[in-house]
């Protein structure tokens, strides 16, 4: 979590640090690899550097500013959604290239958006996650008896998620947790208030936790030619709705 | 009518309490609903009035999804994905998913090949909408601003 210093007196050093770090928190944010390698580009040929070259996975950063200047590798550890952060890291690149910046001051609002940007609040995404469940079950024509079941499934389910993100870094557990939860609710909720119809239900509230962010930015990456960040974020994403499926399901085989 | 009006406001809603979940900046949270229910909206239209099967109608939300989000991106100077990503998970074929899972744990394994086949040319229909949204704004939007603004 801790941030590396900016070099001092040193202009080409200053330019990498600004680079990786804007990189490090795109990638972190959840943001495409092409917009990522873009953005860095864009940054270093901004100070002349126009051969720099960059490559970036979901888990790895790769640049070099010039032929004859060592490169610098990151690799990254943690990667959730963020796309506040995404959007100011473009605000921040865009200043820079009009000049309106130096890279001290750059660096220290790359610094300040990656340390205090914070995520909503789990209340704020509970209730989110509630109206989510409940636009999907009228979208998915399901039925107005539901509706009660679905808002505390939705809800119930993206909190608990994010509660499990927030301990643990695993990939698997939080959504598998998800689904369980959400699957619980919805085969109880069945039961007392019969007459709904359980699959409607079911996608309906597990929609909230799907991974949309995954998926649209793999597709993305796959159209700019960005193979290997396509490969890596699509296996990210069908690890993700295989561990949904694995938690709804252990409810549903009892059920 | 009143299908109509609800499956504005649902659309809307579901894009815009996307945007929560994926913390987007508060300010942008309105553009990404009205993005999600444009794309939506369009898609249903085209749908009932020609009687499109599932593939056209996610190919033209797509395709309207991406227009729209390029547009907002460049009235609110922020990057496309953040109007994207909220708008394009109402054409997710979830439930289709869901049948194909569910009839993998029943052992239907024919049927669910049948299923998982459909998912995956919608899913590739709501790709290649994008892609040609993509293309088509780049035709008309140059230099990072659109046809109506004026020159900095």
């Amino acid at each position: 979590m801790k941030v590396e210093k900016l070099h001092i007196d040193d202009h080409e050093e200053q330019v990498k640090d600004v680079v990786m770090l804007a990189a490090r928190i795109l990638l972190e944010a959840g943001a495409e690899g092409t917009r990522t390698e873009e953005t860095m580009n864009y940054i270093a040929s901004h100070y002349g550097f126009v051969k720099n070259n960059s490559f970036v996975t979901n888990t790895v950063i790769n640049f070099i500013l010039h032929d004859q200047s060592y490169p610098r590798i990151y690799r990254i550890r943690e990667r959730n959604t963020n796309l506040i952060k995404i959007s100011k890291v473009n605000s921040v690149s865009r200043k820079l290239v009009r000049d309106e910046l130096t890279l001290e001051e750059a660096f220290e609002l790359l610094e300040q958006i990656y340390i205090k940007t914070k995520d909503h609040p789990i209340w704020f995404k509970t209730i989110a996650g509630a109206m989510i469940a409940l636009s999907f079950l009228y979208l998915q024509d399901g039925l107005k008896i539901d509706i009660f079941t679905t808002l505390l499934a939705g809800g119930l389910g993206i909190c608990v998620t994010e509660l499990v993100k927030k301990q643990l870094t695993t990939q698997f557990i939080p959504e598998f947790f998800g689904g369980l939860t959400i699957a619980l609710i919805v085969v109880t909720g069945h039961n007392y208030i019969p007459g709904g119809d359980l699959s409607t239900l079911l996608i309906s509230s597990v929609m909230p936790i799907v991974p949309g962010v995954l998926i649209t930015n793999a597709i993305q990456d796959l159209f700019g030619g960005h193979m290997m960040m396509f490969t890596t974020k699509s296996s990210e994403a069908l690890v993700t709705s295989f561990a949904i499926g694995a938690g709804v399901s252990s409810v549903l085989i009892f059920a | 009518m009143m299908d109509w009006i609800l499956n504005l406001v649902f659309s809307f809603t579901a894009s815009y309490f996307f945007a929560v979940v994926f913390d987007a900046p508060k300010k942008l949270f309105l553009p990404a609903g009205i993005v999600g229910a444009v794309g939506w909206m369009m898609g249903q239209t085209f749908g009932i009035m020609f009687d499109l099967p599932l593939v056209m109608v996610n190919f033209i939300g797509a395709f309207t999804l991406g227009i729209m989000s390029h547009i907002m991106a460049r009235v609110h100077k922020e990057p496309s994905t953040i109007f994207l990503i909220p708008g394009i998970i109402p054409f997710v074929p979830g439930g289709l998913a869901y049948d194909a899972t569910s009839s993998i744990i029943l052992s239907d394994y024919f049927g669910a090949v049948n299923i998982i086949m459909e998912v995956i040319i919608s899913a590739g229909s709501i790709a290649v909408g994008i892609l040609f949204a993509e293309q088509f704004a780049l035709l008309f939007i140059k230099n990072r601003r659109l046809f109506f603004m004026k020159k900095r």
